[in-house]
């Protein structure tokens, strides 16, 4: 299993985790307290240890077919990410209408949820990637 | 391109380079051993460049490592 796969596992099993804590708390203390819960993507900033073991070895972490299946992923998250983001928009507009006012700790479970799918859409992505090519 | 199309003799020079293993040969061609793993499969179509190091590791041209299939 080459590094980027490993990172991947790691990124989706938070992204899950995140998103299983949060719908767990928000059965216990509501909707928006429970947005704390995210906190938890922040653990995937510990995936670049994963890059270490390479470096010690000496040998190359990553060429120019990780970095391929990279973009790839890349693209294919973003695309989920705007069809959601413009999703969310039509139906702020249906719900508030036309002059009305977005809560902001809307806006913030929004962009969480956001980071949450481009996370795991990226890693499914990646995951994919790897088997086929 | 489809990957059908481009087929290779990794293996064979590997073989005939007294065994050469595929970790030696990614690292001689600075590149991981899971893509020397998918180029032997016929699932990756590598770069120009990468085509190029690996010929250079077996002292042989790019015509002789790859072959293409496809129909003109």
């Amino acid at each position: 299993m080459s590094v980027q796969q490993m990172v991947a596992w790691f990124n989706l099993s938070i992204a899950i985790l995140s998103a299983a804590a949060y719908l767990l708390l928000w059965a216990l203390i509501g909707p928006w307290r429970a947005m704390g819960a995210f906190g938890l993507l922040g653990f995937t900033g510990l995936s670049v240890f994963f890059y270490r073991k390479s470096k010690v070895a000496g040998r190359v972490a990553a060429d120019e077919r990780d970095a391929l299946i990279n973009i790839r992923a890349f693209a294919a998250a973003k695309s989920v990410v705007w069809v959601t983001l413009i999703a969310a928009y039509i139906i702020a507009l249906q719900v508030f209408g036309e002059h009305g006012a977005v809560p902001m700790r809307l806006m913030g479970l929004v962009i969480w949820f956001l980071f949450c799918a481009f996370l795991t859409v990226h890693s499914i992505a990646t995951l994919i990637l790897y088997a086929r090519q | 391109m489809p990957k059908s199309e481009l087929s290779n003799e990794i293996r064979r020079l590997r073989f005939e380079h007294g065994e050469m293993t595929q970790q030696e040969l990614a690292d001689r061609a600075k590149v991981t051993r899971q893509t020397i793993i998918a180029l032997e499969a016929g699932r990756y179509v590598p770069s120009l460049l990468l085509a190029f190091r690996i010929a250079r590791v077996f002292h042989v041209t790019v015509d002789d490592l790859f072959h293409w299939n496809g129909k003109r």
